[in-house]
């Protein structure tokens, strides 16, 4: 990551981790427009005043997306309960389309991830696309370690599982 | 490793799956916002001396000194330890007399009282006449309360006292 990057830059940053901030932001999210609302607002707060703070960006930027999102929720709240059509957002496609001979299994994978329970998916998504340490995760989400840790084991069992049940089916 | 338990494989083709990139509007609408100038704080105190909100100092300061005159002023606020008016306290009765003015107004006793708190003796003494005696030291609170003459007024002055005493030792 480049050091005491200019305002020039932000579009690099973006491109480099607006994916994986935008796959957090879903798990915090009712739909994919308050998904990209919350990366939106997230964004700007870090860049206009933590961009230079020291470290890796990708957890701090991953703070900020938490952050924007709860207080969206807390706005909601206030607002009262908004029923989005959130399983029709699903419908998006979280992950790059795959290229290659084994479409078919990573199509199957990325099902298996969404179709998690959500305690455990943010977990595994934090984790393996947001890069964070289970200490880190247990921070933001303000869990312990060994439940952060034993969610995550609970979701790569669950993915294992359905990926089995499709192999002895399909 | 337990089959179970090791998820390196899985792991591994989870990180092959790259998070979609965002949809383009998202970055024009960053652009947009990131080309707008950094709105300034709102303060909620004053930054310029000419500011009017200097003058919550002065309310504030106000206020105290209108606290610390009226309790300069209150009665009450006069009477320390020092300045309390000497009581004449006699024999066990402890009767008091004479009479004060403070702020204007007249107080008479009403009542006093005598605490003991407690008793040490420091030893045994020969007194003058070849006698031995314990010295015994008395610790006490005398307690007067005075009241107005006019009015519902009232004062209590606390004085600590100490006394010695001597106790004859039976002769052998």
């Amino acid at each position: 990551m480049d050091d005491a990057p200019d305002d020039s830059q932000w579009r690099h940053w973006f491109r480099t981790y607006g994916g994986r901030l935008l796959l957090a932001a879903r798990q915090w999210s009712r739909s994919e427009a308050d998904a990209e609302d919350i990366v939106q607002d997230a964004f700007v707060r870090y860049w206009r005043h933590q961009r230079h703070l020291p470290g890796d960006p990708l957890p701090l930027m991953l703070v900020s997306v938490r952050r924007a999102a709860l207080d969206r929720i807390r706005g909601d709240d206030r607002r009262g309960q908004r029923e989005t059509a959130h399983a029709a957002d699903q419908s998006v496609d979280w992950f790059d389309p795959g290229v290659g001979s084994d479409d078919e299994r990573r199509r199957r994978l990325e099902s298996a991830v969404v179709e998690l329970p959500a305690e455990q998916r943010e977990v595994l998504v934090l984790k393996v696309w947001g890069e964070l340490t289970f200490a880190e995760i247990a921070d933001q989400l303000a869990l312990s370690p060994n439940t952060v840790a034993s969610r995550y084991r609970y979701a790569l069992t669950g993915l294992r599982r359905s990926l089995a049940v499709v192999d002895c089916h399909g | 490793m337990d089959d179970e338990t090791d998820f390196a494989d899985l792991e591994a083709e989870l990180r092959e799956l790259s998070p979609a990139a965002p949809p383009a509007h998202l970055e024009r609408l960053l652009a947009a916002q990131l080309d707008q100038p950094v709105p300034k704080p709102a303060y909620r105190t004053a930054t310029t001396w000419t500011s009017w909100k200097w003058a919550n100092w002065g309310v504030a300061a106000a206020l105290v000194g209108l606290m610390a005159w009226f309790s300069w002023r209150t009665p009450e606020a006069d009477v320390s330890m020092e300045n309390a008016p000497l009581a004449t306290l006699t024999g066990p009765g402890l009767e008091v007399s004479e009479t004060m003015e403070r702020g204007g107004i007249v107080y008479r006793p009403v009542s006093a009282e005598r605490l003991l708190l407690g008793s040490r003796v420091d030893g045994v003494v020969r007194l003058a006449d070849g006698t031995a005696a314990e010295r015994v030291r008395d610790y006490f609170i005398d307690t007067v309360t005075w009241r107005a003459t006019a009015g519902k007024g009232e004062l209590q002055v606390n004085v600590p006292r100490e006394a010695v005493r001597f106790v004859g030792l039976a002769a052998n």
